[in-house]
């Protein structure tokens, strides 16, 4: 059933090298991903992403004239509830701690420092599949939930939460 | 009749059916460990388009020579064309088995993010160890390492100078 739940998958690849983006569109197919879109820059991705209305999106960060992590803040503004949520999976030779937060904070659902391994590829998508993350919205953040579902509240209840 | 006070909504939460539950109509766990016959297929893909890396690899750094003097000098299109070049080598060559390459290209991105006044000394020694590397097939790490150490005691030596002579 992985197999036919993958080849369902329609994911949006943003990088501006084209030996990675070519790399990483390969390993999806291995992978037996239905649909892989490709894009250059985050301005692609974006017509892109309406286009297509990917399952998950996996981007580079550090791109001309628009990064991955203007991107994200853009997919997190979106109207639809279901398009905002998309997973999105930074790629980033960037492996400084302020680069991740700066992705965190952006509304990234997930990081993989390269060199990539495909092992950890499919291990970030599958936990894009399997553990889907509440979207929540503030009035400064709209993203991925950063706190476990387990963890007991201590203290008034503030939060609402919207079963679509 | 319990008074139930609601608290001021700061936050909402969306919580959406699973990608799996939307495309198979049912929930599924997909399985966490992949399949070694498919994670030989995949590294098996990296081995294919490594072959054509690898040329692209030694044009790329043969290429960041002629940036190193003008970016020394101060040449702020030259030092970016560098910086760019180094940042996609640093995410590439590891990926296509050239590890040690993207170990130098790191440090070279390093020195150019913390030193906007980079020596082209100290430029030109992470690219002749970026090039030696591609040269050799790049996979002595013991190599490789004794080199980082070295170039970060001449980047050390480089700008103390620099400051006791401010």
């Amino acid at each position: 059933m992985a197999r036919s739940l993958f080849g369902m998958l329609t994911i949006l690849v943003v990088d501006d090298s084209l030996h990675m983006r070519r790399l990483i569109a390969r390993l999806l197919d291995v992978l037996g991903v239905g649909q892989v879109i490709v894009a250059g820059d985050g301005e692609e991705a974006w017509a892109k992403f309406l286009e297509h209305r990917p399952d998950i999106v996996i981007t580079d960060a550090a791109m001309k004239p628009t990064d991955g992590f203007v991107l994200a803040q853009r997919l997190r503004a979106i109207g639809e509830d279901e398009l905002r949520a998309v997973p999105i999976i930074m790629v980033s030779a960037h492996s400084e701690l302020s680069a991740v937060e700066r992705a965190r904070d952006s509304g990234v659902t997930d990081f993989i420092c390269k060199p990539v391994s495909p092992r950890l590829l499919y291990e970030r998508l599958v936990g894009a599949l399997n553990r889907p993350r509440k979207l929540v919205e503030t009035p400064t953040f709209t993203g991925p939930d950063r706190r476990a579902d387990t963890a007991a509240i201590d203290g008034p209840e503030r939060r609402q939460v919207t079963y679509i | 009749m319990t008074d139930v006070q609601t608290p001021d909504v700061q936050a909402r939460f969306v919580r959406l059916p699973s990608i799996a539950e939307r495309k198979l109509g049912v929930d599924f766990t997909a399985p966490v460990r992949l399949d070694p016959r498919v994670l030989d297929q995949m590294q098996e893909t990296i081995r294919e388009l490594s072959a054509r890396y690898s040329e692209n690899l030694k044009t790329q750094v043969g290429s960041l020579f002629s940036f190193i003097e003008p970016a020394g000098a101060g040449d702020a299109e030259a030092w970016n064309q560098l910086y760019a070049m180094a940042h996609e080598i640093r995410g590439l060559a590891g990926t296509f088995g050239y590890p040690t390459v993207g170990r130098f290209a790191h440090s070279l991105c390093g020195y150019l993010e913390n030193y906007k006044s980079a020596a082209s000394t100290v430029m030109r020694f992470h690219v002749e160890a970026m090039y030696d590397a591609v040269q050799s097939g790049g996979a002595d790490e013991i190599l490789a390492s004794e080199t980082l150490m070295s170039l970060e005691r001449l980047i050390a030596l480089t700008h103390e100078g620099e400051r006791s002579a401010g």
